[in-house]
């Protein structure tokens, strides 16, 4: 399976392996913006397939086709106007609104890699759908099990009122 | 069993009749008691399980219990702001509203009905302005997904909660309510991704010790008041107060009685965390400067306080939160620029207020007298007078607000308008303009030297006929201009706030400030914070 991710061909490329085996390859500025592959190819350099034993082909697709993107909007290009700031925000968006299980992979996947970008960007989007949430609910959602006595939480919500208010 | 709820029921609905003048907070929990019993049993009802329930002599006093019930909950909902109970009557309430068309379908249980109706609707409202009531995606949060998420990506992803909704997190179990309230990895990680925030901190002029934080959060774009009470102190006293990453000190002095010595109190407003320091053996007698100095990155923390002696000038003592006492200031060598204390220099006015309350004495006043720096070599509190601001031709609105070394001015400026067609070329137009200028402060030969004006385009001219009281404060990073007019005021109105980044170079308006109990503003006695949730006193 082939990435496109620039066009450049000058750049060196570099191979990845998913844990279900599918070999992905991709230019070496788009594997950089991840700082764990970044770290592995300065050590071991572009010739020799990098193995990513804990991420899906499905999910390391998705992975790449963000780095490639944010890559992208790092190049200059004469002939093209800049990728403004509110298109990568409207693009990163749309890569976001995804099913709760890939969200989930992606997470993982996100800080294994060591994307900060794209875990601050999931982060972010788990937690304003976690924001509208009650104490009960969010205890339902995380299996947190409720240890207080009935007076022990009315004494933390007197104490953080105005949070309640 | 349903005779005992009953009889709870009653006993806790004569609890709260018979309990007007107890704390609200106890026969608020009354009332949740009283809630959540009720609607249990309507639950059980409307389910079907207890269809004897109906028609049996206990049906009766339930039904009036649940009316009693109802006129209670009437009184706390018509006034949602002064119910400060009210989120936590409807989030204990919370499982029992998820099948309100079930305890609807019963037309006997119509009290209970309309209170669970009520509450849902309250729900609703409390939970629009916050965004995501999320009945939109209902599998977004599936438990059998993200329970199962590593405690490091859970707080990173708590960690971009709004304000409010982090503070909350401490009801969820002990261990999270350990996570907010002790030197935590959450709080740091609150802290590396928590963007500028700030409070406003005021005074509470009426109630000696008591303070208001204004807390905004600018992912709900919303203001937070609450109260940072220092002590119960019902004694006059003057409080200075001075901060610096996310810690505030506080020195309550001169009481009426003179009795009690000074007291230094540092404190975290956004988690309350607060440390009283020891004054043993200090020599601190009439306070002229105070300031606090945080290492951000060991989040040590000194605290100086330099005070006037009767014929022995001034005297600087420091404490040391890392060696946990005070220090000497004995420097011979040049000391370490984080060690530079600038402060605002304050006077004490012995004489000039005498309370009415207590007539046979007289406690002093704080007068302001301008930002200062205390010179280690000299052993002395120089000023930084207002005389080496190059613009003094333009008036100055407000004395400024100090960052460290950093002095911020709002001026006001008359300029000439162009007369524009149809207007009367006989009388040129004039309005008033503001602007703000940084300076930073020069130690040797001390003065303030002029770095940059900072455009105030939201607020650059006056609307025409209106003059404001302006207000400018500053932490770091930002700074935050604040009007309001004692029209507005007397028809009340809330005070209008602009916000400025100054590493982004962006002006942001604020949602109008909540008013507060008292709205003389006094200059020197508000401050502007910057919050962390990890600094510890």
């Amino acid at each position: 399976m082939h990435f496109q991710g620039s066009p450049n061909m000058a750049e060196k490329r570099v191979k990845l392996i998913s844990s279900d085996n599918d070999e992905f390859e991709v230019d070496e500025a788009v594997a950089f913006e991840s700082e764990t592959l970044r770290n592995m190819i300065q050590d071991t350099g572009t010739n020799v397939p990098i193995s990513i034993p804990n991420v899906s082909s499905d999910i390391l697709a998705k992975v790449l086709e963000y780095c490639s993107y944010h890559a992208e909007t790092m190049e200059t290009h004469d002939d093209k106007p800049p990728i403004t700031d509110a298109q990568i925000r409207e693009w990163d968006a749309d890569f976001v609104d995804v099913h709760p299980a890939t969200l989930y992979s992606l997470i993982l996947a996100a800080n294994y890699l060591n994307i900060k970008n794209l875990l601050d960007l999931i982060c972010q989007a788990v937690a304003n759908n976690i924001r509208g949430k009650t104490a009960v609910e969010i205890r339902k959602i995380l299996h947190i099990q409720d240890d207080f006595t009935y007076e022990e939480e009315m004494e933390i919500r007197r104490e953080t009122k105005w949070a309640f208010d | 069993m349903l005779t005992t709820s009953t009889l709870t029921t009653r006993r806790c609905a004569n609890e709260v009749c018979a309990g007007e003048d107890r704390s609200l907070s106890s026969t608020l929990d009354s009332r949740c008691k009283l809630l959540h019993i009720t609607l249990e049993m309507a639950d059980k009802n409307a389910t079907g399980d207890s269809k004897c329930f109906e028609g049996t002599k206990e049906w009766p006093s339930f039904l009036q219990l649940a009316s009693i019930l109802r006129d209670r909950l009437d009184e706390l909902i018509s006034g949602t702001r002064e119910a400060p109970g009210m989120r936590s009557i409807i989030e204990y309430a919370a499982p029992y509203l998820e099948t309100p068309e079930n305890a609807e379908c019963s037309s006997s249980t119509s009290v209970v009905g309309s209170i669970t109706r009520e509450l849902k609707r309250r729900v609703v409202e409390t939970e629009s302005p916050c965004g995501h009531v999320c009945p939109q995606h209902p599998a977004m949060l599936d438990p059998a997904v993200w329970s199962r998420l590593p405690e490091e990506l859970l707080e990173l992803t708590f960690a971009r909660l709004p304000l409010p909704n982090i503070q909350r997190l401490r009801c969820l179990s002990k261990q999270w309510d350990r996570s907010l309230n002790e030197k935590s990895h959450f709080k740091a990680t609150c802290a590396e991704v928590n963007r500028k925030i700030f409070a406003l901190l005021e005074e509470n002029i009426d109630d000696y010790g008591r303070f208001w934080i204004k807390l905004y959060d600018m992912y709900s774009n919303r203001w937070h008041v609450y109260e940072l009470i220092l002590g119960d102190d019902t004694e006059p006293f003057k409080t200075m107060s001075a901060a610096d990453g996310g810690l505030v000190v506080f020195a309550s002095a001169w009481k009426a009685t003179k009795k009690k010595p000074l007291e230094i109190v540092v404190v975290n407003p956004l988690t309350k965390a607060m440390k009283v320091l020891r004054l043993t053996g200090l020599k601190t007698h009439q306070l002229q400067m105070m300031q606090i100095v945080t290492n951000s990155i060991t989040g040590y923390y000194k605290v100086i306080l330099v005070s006037c002696l009767l014929r022995k000038g001034v005297i600087a003592e420091v404490f040391d939160s890392e060696r946990d006492e005070w220090i000497s200031l004995h420097w011979r060598e040049e000391p370490h620029p984080s060690d530079q204390f600038f402060g605002i220099k304050y006077s004490w006015d012995l004489e000039s207020y005498q309370d009415p309350d207590f007539p046979d004495e007289y406690f002093a006043d704080l007068d302001y007298v301008g930002p200062c720096v205390y010179n280690y070599a000299e052993e002395k509190l120089n000023e930084l007078n207002d005389e080496s601001y190059p613009e003094r031709q333009a008036m100055v609105v407000c004395t400024g607000a100090l960052v460290k070394d950093r002095l911020f001015v709002l001026h006001e400026e008359k300029v000439r308008l162009e007369v524009s067609d149809g207007g009367d070329p006989g009388e040129p137009l004039t309005k008033y303009r503001y602007c703000i200028t940084e300076y930073q402060a020069q130690i040797a030969n001390p003065k303030w030297v002029r770095q940059r004006s900072i455009n105030c385009d939201p607020f650059v001219v006056h609307p025409d006929g209106e003059k404001y009281q302006m207000r400018l404060y500053a932490c770091k990073g930002l700074l935050l201009v604040i009007a309001f007019n004692d029209e507005w005021i007397k028809a009340g109105y809330d005070e209008v706030g602009w916000l400025y980044d100054l590493s982004a170079g962006e002006w942001r308006e604020l949602p109008k400030i909540c008013k507060s109990e008292d709205h003389q503003i006094q200059e020197f006695n508000n401050l502007m914070v910057e919050l962390r949730w990890d600094a510890d006193p």
